[in-house]
């Protein structure tokens, strides 16, 4: 019964279905599974599908933003119930487009697929300074700052960050990703960040695995 | 005077252009690109670079060829020629180019980056279509994701645009010209985006100093043959020597 139940939370997801999502999750709770049984075998399980699909051009941005979309819809239930649960934090990752940048729709993408992966995400919005993302990693104790650029005009501030970071006390604590379209992994290394990825599921795959590890 | 010259143009500049050319007779040789390339700039520079080695492998090559793009993303990094220096402007996208001011005073321009901006070519391939799209766009997300999500993604599509204070007309002195009934387009866009139009002077002395030969070093960068182009950290123009041009 169970399986069955987690198994139609995964498909409803898939499909962007975020009010038949919400009512199943509702059901499951009432049948008395955990919050963690549900998050892990019925939501996050969907939206692992959907990250594989979405990284092999399966399907493209509307379809993952409505599945996440149902993700939330389901987590908002589970909220409550996991902090009672005492539920063991994955990792807690601050998010924001640089100085002066306001092409926040892959910043967005790339903070749901990294809440669907049990991360939390601190979304500082756009035109974040250096100072406000790592004021917030200390307010946060955040192992991982993720910040985007689109333009090449704005992609020069990333070095600011690196600077920031290691002017403060999260210097050597911190790992820096970063990602946009004018971004690749040589810039990544010419400015000092730790990890360059270059789409969302990639990069929420990475934070999991770098919080993991850390 | 300057040699035979092709110019590689982005079709965001087709209006301006177009005028430019004609009422100064310059004999050069167009190619547009479809505006838009910049959304994926890996395309943006297979297709500048296609364009490039078609104008070199043709029976009269040219002795220079005009890029009228800005760096768009890095979208021209890497692009390459074997014989003709590639000159384009010092610009990271191309509404300098259509202000007509150089990429510093446009980057000073308060409330430069939360401005919508518009231009005929801006409004004609990307804005305008975007706008009257919306209910098609509608339409295919219902019948693929029902209404509910479909209209969660129309409100996530226009989530972009609440990021700009205001929306900004590109204004030639020639803009009517150029681009009839152009302020009503504007205004239509602005509306459906939640914006107001305002009226930015616009100039035409930057594109018309590129399309008389490009002779100021601070506004022009010239690429040399087998060189490849790339950004400082600090957002310059550099040239590195390619080993990957036979």
């Amino acid at each position: 019964m169970s399986a069955a139940i987690l198994e139609e939370i995964s498909q409803n997801l898939q499909q962007g279905k975020a009010n038949e999502v919400a009512t199943l999750v509702q059901k499951a709770i009432d049948e008395g599974m955990t919050a963690q049984q549900i998050l892990d075998g019925g939501l996050m399980a969907g939206m692992d599908v959907i990250g594989v699909r979405f990284k092999n051009n399966d399907i493209f941005i509307p379809e993952v933003l409505i599945a996440a979309r149902a993700m939330a819809a389901g987590t908002d239930l589970l909220r409550p119930l996991l902090v009672g649960e005492n539920v063991e934090k994955k990792g807690t990752v601050i998010i924001g487009t640089i100085k002066d940048d306001l092409h926040d729709i892959g910043k967005n993408l790339v903070r749901m697929m990294m809440e669907s992966k049990g991360l939390d995400v601190i979304d500082l919005g756009t035109d974040v300074s250096p100072e406000q993302f790592v004021e917030a990693a200390i307010e946060h104790n955040a192992e991982i700052i993720a910040c985007s650029a689109l333009l090449t005009t704005t992609m020069v501030h990333i070095k600011d960050v690196v600077t920031a970071i290691a002017e403060s006390e999260l210097a050597g604590k911190v790992k820096l990703m970063i990602g946009g379209a004018p971004v690749n992994d040589d810039f990544r290394e010419s400015v000092g960040a730790d990890y360059y990825t270059p789409d969302a599921s990639t990069a929420a795959e990475k934070a999991l695995e770098i919080c993991t590890a850390a | 005077m300057h040699g035979c010259i092709s110019i590689i143009a982005c079709e965001v500049f087709r209006a301006e252009l177009e005028l430019l050319i004609e009422e100064f007779q310059f004999s050069y040789t167009v190619h547009f690109l479809p505006q838009g390339l910049h959304d994926d700039p890996d395309q943006l520079r297979v297709r500048v670079q296609g364009a490039i080695d078609e104008l070199e492998s043709s029976p009269c090559p040219p002795d220079r060829i005009f890029l009228f793009y800005g760096f768009c993303g890095r979208g021209l990094s890497g692009v390459v020629s074997k014989r003709t220096p590639l000159v384009l402007p010092r610009i990271h996208d191309c509404i300098p180019l259509l202000l007509g001011i150089p990429q510093k005073e446009k980057n000073a321009l308060a409330g430069s980056e939360k401005t919508f901006w518009m231009s005929p070519g801006w409004l004609k391939y990307s804005q305008l279509p975007f706008a009257t799209n919306r209910k098609r766009r509608f339409e295919e997300y219902k019948e693929k994701f029902g209404e509910d999500s479909a209209n969660y993604l129309i409100d996530m599509e226009y989530s972009w645009l609440s990021e700009y204070t205001s929306a900004g007309l590109i204004c030639w002195d020639e803009l009517d010209r150029m681009s009839p009934g152009i302020e009503k387009t504007a205004d239509f866009v602005a509306r459906d985006a939640g914006l107001e139009v305002r009226k930015v002077r616009g100039s035409r002395q930057y594109m018309l100093e590129f399309l008389n030969g490009a002779e100021n070093e601070d506004l022009f960068f010239t690429l040399p043959p087998r060189n490849t182009l790339s950004l400082s950290l600090t957002g310059d123009f550099l040239a590195t020597p390619s080993d990957e041009v036979e």
